[in-house]
């Protein structure tokens, strides 16, 4: 079975179009990058996985979107419960004035009251998985905003991972930080990989062909091409494509 | 879902503002519109001797002759002298110990008088009067008389002129305190207080707009008004000048940030040109930045006189209190608000008074939301000081 | 000939004139009210004590102290300010947070509004009719204080919904990513930190509140009541109205000078604390928030 799925989905805010029947399907523990241009729908796309679009006004859906084979816009689906399953770091980091500990352990104090040594045990599991505890593991206590750019976002990171989803959204979670921290959280994904299966935004083509196994390209809405990255980049079946990668490398 | 409760009770909450306004319309019309349809002497019949031609009287030349301002031949009636019995004059004729049989004696014994004029309730008449029909126009009464005696007994003048006149002279009068000291205090912190001082200097403003009014207008009271009753020679100093320096000067805090907010959201392109040709400061600000804001400078100034027209306290205190038609700024006046502070506490609950007063109150009202929606037509800004 | 580059001499006396001119009327604020706040202190001062502040009058008003006033105004004041924290706090985050900004979100903001500009005399008629009568409350803390609250509804609400919005979108949006409802992202994100700002405004309101005349004339000030209320269906003195009874009625007014003196200075000093003090909090909040 697919991990996800999506089933000629159309969007729409209010009358303007967003996506155009768009179909496409991933597996477990893959990562799959999403690229194109600057509003051609790719972050409508990431962003139908946790439901986050129905905070915009106007929104509307067709088609099926699936998470391991559930429809995930059905009546009766509660999108709270669904984000908890499903993680999301957003492009600028946006760590929660609070402490780092408690910035971890914000999603596991939602649910139901869990003790406190097993929080413990689960911010200290995410903060390694995050590649972050060695740097912290002294200074839980203080605060997140102390820490630097690529820090904060590999809190983030870990404040997603805390929850244990199943999946992980990421939109451009690099293009606000220095190459060394780009570098690090690359790292990263590729290591989590093993646990997760996650989709991410990109606007950095090379990001995409290092650390992802498929890659979609959107254009105006539509998905031109969605292939194994290896072969996608070295051999794109849509002249559309050809002149994306090639204009962007060239 | 727990949630639910909870966003309910938001919208709950929200949906008390409803409830207030839509609460405040209906009391003051449900209390104030009967002043229109009733008639104060309800309760009371009028009438006089038998050997009186006169059948019907309109309320003003019946309270003339209450008044003895007029006399009955005036209006075709006998050629004796008027003999007015009412409810408030009883006493001073039977005394305040006297017995129901004392009562209906003195009056039957009155009732012989051919000038006799009685308002009573029917149950007092001596039965050998002959009643007669006194006309009350609610709208003559109300919009067509300059003066204001709500108390007087049997037919109380109720003439808002005297008021609402009161009210728009002393928000006028305020206003050209508050206006251009407003806007030259707006100038100043916009353009030339150095910045640190910016935040004590509006700090000061929402002291001075946070007074409570009672103490202004007591410290006027005792150091105000003494001075204007020396300075211009005044048998008292309570007048509507009081009233206005202070309330103006309350109100400046209020003008000025508002205009203070505009001055600072001119288009700096517009400034820079300004300068680029060549003007100086000030030249900018008068030729430039002020008739830009004047859309803004418009809104300040109708939410200030709404303001100025709700304030109570300060005009009970040094207003003078006559409600009579202001003639002059060293005059005694009395406005819409210190008339409902002073009088709703004496008018019996449902009493023509009562009625006349919340009338006043829907007046008050809706003077005070035509400026507001007013204000908020022009500029939709929001600032509370 | 001068050079047509440079200004005129006389246009130059001009500028410095005119500056001198709206500089000296803004600073002329602070004389006036220290000149208002000193004579106040000067002649209130004279019967300023602890007893003023903690027995009740005696000689009919003409000497003792204030008490019964002060503490029916605390009472009023507190529980007005407690039912216009709750309401309005919700409503603010009503307009803020949970409405779908159609129609019913416009209307709210535009009756807030409406109601921010009503005199405060409106409200105390309105209480009076509605709490005083027609609930049948009688003049009494409860009638009081609802009337206040209406009145400091507008404010309140304003100032949440302002302090709500301030807090940034991205926080919220990461808090609702991670699941978390849009309450719980309200009550652990938006109100936590939105509180420091709320405060500033409950004290602010506390101040307005406890200086209000108008509206608490006919739902609870008592002329003459030197007690201690014991239920909120009870009349009370209250501050305000001391001081205008002080100065307006009774027999020998200048015998109760004195004592009209002390109850407007701690009258003026409770309001001045209370304003300083949200303006205090307002400041330390914006330099924490630049850091």
């Amino acid at each position: 079975m697919y991990k996800l799925q999506a089933q000629a989905v159309s969007v729409w805010y209010g009358t303007h179009q967003a996506l155009f029947n768009v179909s496409l399907s991933l597996e477990r523990n893959q990562i799959l990058a999403l690229i194109g241009p600057s509003g051609c729908g790719k972050s409508t796309f990431l962003r139908l996985f946790n439901r986050m679009n129905d905070f915009i006004p106007d929104f509307r859906l067709a088609g099926k979107v699936l998470i391991d084979g559930e429809d995930i816009y059905a009546p009766g689906v509660d999108p709270v419960l669904l984000r908890r399953r499903v993680g999301m770091v957003f492009q600028k980091p946006t760590p929660f004035p609070f402490s780092i500990y408690e910035n971890v352990a914000y999603g596991l104090r939602l649910q139901n009251r869990l003790p406190e040594n097993l929080i413990r045990e689960r911010v200290e599991q995410a903060l390694q998985q995050a590649a972050l505890w060695d740097e912290v593991k002294d200074k839980l206590k203080k605060s997140a905003l102390s820490l630097s750019g690529g820090q904060q976002q590999r809190l983030c990171i870990a404040r997603a991972l805390a929850i244990r989803p199943s999946l992980i959204l990421m939109d451009e979670p690099t293009s606000a930080l220095d190459p060394i921290s780009t570098a690090k959280i690359e790292e990263l994904l590729t290591d989590l990989k093993r646990y997760y299966t996650i989709v991410i935004v990109t606007h950095n083509m090379q990001q995409a062909a290092r650390i992802s196994d498929y890659t979609a390209f959107f254009k105006d809405g539509y998905l031109i091409e969605c292939d194994r990255t290896k072969d996608f980049f070295t051999n794109p079946k849509h002249p559309e494509t050809l002149r994306y990668i090639t204009g962007r490398f060239g | 879902m727990r949630d639910r409760i909870i966003t309910g009770a938001f919208q709950a909450s929200a949906l008390t503002i409803i409830l207030t306004l839509v609460g405040i319309l209906l009391f003051l019309a449900y209390e104030g519109l009967p002043a229109l349809t009733k008639k104060p002497f309800q309760d009371l019949r009028f009438a006089v001797h038998p050997s009186n031609p006169i059948q019907k009287l309109s309320a003003h030349e019946c309270r003339a002759l209450f008044q003895k301002n007029l006399t009955w031949p005036d209006l075709g009636g006998p050629d004796a002298p008027i003999l007015p019995i009412h409810l408030s004059n009883l006493e001073r004729y039977v005394g305040n110990q006297a017995t129901p049989e004392k009562i209906r004696a003195f009056l039957d014994s009155v009732a012989q008088v051919p000038g006799i004029l009685m308002a009573l309730p029917p149950a007092l008449l001596p039965p050998s009067l002959r009643p007669i029909e006194v006309e009350w126009s609610a709208w003559t009464a109300l919009f067509g008389s300059s003066r204001w005696s709500p108390t007087y007994e049997p037919l109380p003048e109720v003439g808002i002129w005297p008021l609402l006149l009161g009210s728009l002279w002393v928000t006028f009068l305020s206003l050209l305190v508050t206006i251009p000291l407003g806007i030259a205090m707006a100038i100043y912190v916009a353009e030339f207080l150095p910045r640190a001082l910016y935040y004590p200097m509006k700090v000061l403003w929402e002291v001075v707009a946070g007074l409570p009014s009672v103490v202004v207008g007591f410290w006027g009271l005792v150091v105000l008004v003494p001075w204007l009753q020396r300075s211009f020679h005044l048998t008292t100093g309570e007048t509507a000048l009081a009233a206005a320096l202070l309330l103006g000067w309350m109100t400046i805090p209020l003008m000025a940030s508002l205009s203070e907010e505009a001055l600072s959201s001119v288009p700096r392109l517009l400034v820079e040109a300004s300068y680029g040709l060549g003007a100086t400061t000030w030249q900018t600000i008068l030729r430039v930045k002020i008739p830009a804001i004047r859309s803004s400078l418009l809104t300040a100034t109708l939410l200030s006189a709404g303001r100025i027209l709700g304030e109570t306290m300060i005009v009970l205190i040094v207003s003078g209190n006559a409600p009579v038609i202001p003639t002059s700024p060293l005059s005694p006046v009395r406005t819409l608000p210190a008339t409902l502070a002073a009088e709703l506490g004496e008018a019996p609950v449902g009493s023509y008074h009562y009625h006349t007063l919340f009338f006043l109150g829907l007046i008050l009202f809706l003077l005070t939301l035509v400026l507001n929606i007013l204000a908020y037509a022009i500029t939709p800004a929001e600032k509370t000081v | 000939m001068p050079s047509p580059l440079l200004k005129r001499p006389s246009k130059r006396w001009r500028e410095g004139a005119l500056t001198l001119l709206v500089s000296a009327i803004s600073w002329s604020m602070l004389v006036v009210l220290v000149g208002v706040i000193g004579f106040l202190v000067y002649q209130g001062g004279k019967v300023l004590s602890w007893e003023f502040l903690t027995t009740p009058m005696q000689e009919g008003m003409q000497a003792g102290g204030i008490a019964p006033p002060l503490v029916g105004s605390l009472w009023v004041s507190t529980l007005a300010l407690l039912i216009g924290a709750i309401l309005g706090t919700a409503t603010g985050a009503y307009l803020s947070e949970f409405s779908s900004k159609g129609h019913l979100h416009h209307l709210i903001e535009l009756l807030v509004n409406t109601l921010a500009g009503i005199p405060s005399i409106v409200y105390g008629l309105f209480g009076m009719a509605l709490f005083v009568v027609v609930l049948g409350f009688g003049a009494s803390i409860l009638s009081g204080a609802l009337t206040l609250s209406l009145l400091s509804l507008p404010i309140l609400i304003r100032n949440a919904q302002e302090a709500f919005s301030s807090i940034s979108t991205d926080l919220k949006l990461a808090s609702l990513g991670m699941g978390a409802s849009p309450v719980q992202t309200f009550w652990r994100i938006t109100l936590r930190l939105a509180f420091p700002r709320l405060i500033t405004g409950y004290v602010l309101a506390m101040g307005r509140l406890l200086g209000e005349t108008a509206p608490i004339l006919f739902t609870v000030a008592a002329y003459y009541l030197p007690a201690y209320p014991h239920s909120p269906l009870e009349p009370t003195m209250m501050l305000p109205y001391h001081l205008y009874a002080l100065i307006t009625s009774g027999t020998n007014i200048t015998q109760t000078y004195p004592m009209a003196f002390g109850t407007a200075l701690v009258l003026v000093s409770i309001t001045l604390l209370l304003t300083v003090a949200a303006a205090i909090l307002r400041f330390r909040l914006k330099k924490h928030l630049h850091v």
